[in-house]
């Protein structure tokens, strides 16, 4: 168990886990600006009255996202 | 508010869908059953409830707590986690929103949404239909009673069909008695849809 405490806690490992990490974020970025664009043309196509709500939504999705994008640049 | 959660809308406000003519009106909202919608949310609930599972599998092999992880990555993967559990959930639930089938004073429309990102549209003119034929198989339809419908047509595309309908024999009637009304006088009887 040692072992295995010691190389969750060694730098090398750390710093890979990091890189890891900011990759995995960048994707999952990227995929909700997808979304975000995505709700565009789910609303030109059929218009409701909850078309604002979705795309305000998707829009502090995507701002959550990118804020935890750059607390993991800072943070790890 | 009832579009936001109903499988089956008659008469909705305030709806309009790409490409409807002017003077067109939208008769009747149909989306797949809200039980066909139980897959997901149970995966939801699991992806939410994921980090106390893995707590508690890190307890069964000897972790006494999430201390070994650096402050900052328990920080950052927890807050990627949930915000990666509500893109699920808001996904999932959109995917269902706008995959609609729309029946208006003109034509049936088939919008598909798959996969998220890729659109399926397809439409038929009230006259050009020619048969109506619905289906319940399974026990999970007949119990919950929806089906699908599957709409003949004379135009290029040969078969819309309104898959996992609620009420499909309703809808069925309610088409027929449309279609009806178009190619006997030109224009749709919705009186006898409203009875």
């Amino acid at each position: 168990m040692s072992a295995l405490v010691t190389l969750l806690q060694s730098p090398a490992f750390l710093f890979a886990a990091k890189v890891a990490v900011v990759c995995l974020i960048s994707l999952y970025g990227i995929f909700s600006f997808v979304v975000l664009r995505q709700v565009g043309l789910m609303n030109r196509t059929f218009q409701t009255d909850f078309g604002g709500l979705f795309k305000i939504v998707a829009g502090l999705h995507f701002m959550a996202v990118l804020i935890i994008f750059f607390l993991a640049l800072i943070l790890l | 508010m009832r579009l936001l959660y109903s499988a089956y809308i008659k008469n909705p406000k305030n709806v309009c869908f790409d490409g409807e003519d002017n003077g067109e009106e939208v008769l009747l909202i149909l989306r797949k059953h809200v039980i066909t919608n139980l897959s997901w949310i149970s995966i939801s609930v699991l992806l939410f409830n994921m980090p106390e599972i893995m707590f508690f599998v890190f307890k069964l092999n000897g972790f006494s707590s999430w201390e070994v992880i650096p402050v900052s990555f328990r920080l950052i993967l927890g807050m990627f986690w949930y915000a990666f559990s509500f893109g699920f959930v808001f996904v999932s639930f959109l995917t269902w929103y706008f995959s609609v089938n729309i029946v208006s004073t003109k034509r049936v429309v088939d919008i598909d949404f798959f996969g998220f990102i890729n659109r399926r549209f397809s439409e038929a003119l009230l006259t050009n239909i020619q048969d109506l034929t619905h289906e319940i198989s399974g026990v999970a339809e007949t119990i919950f009673n929806y089906g699908t419908l599957h709409i003949q047509t004379a135009g290029e595309k040969q078969e819309i069909e309104f898959e996992d309908i609620p009420r499909p024999s309703l809808a069925q009637d309610f088409i027929s008695d449309l279609t009806r009304g178009v190619k006997a006088d030109g224009v749709p009887d919705i009186k006898e849809t409203n009875k």
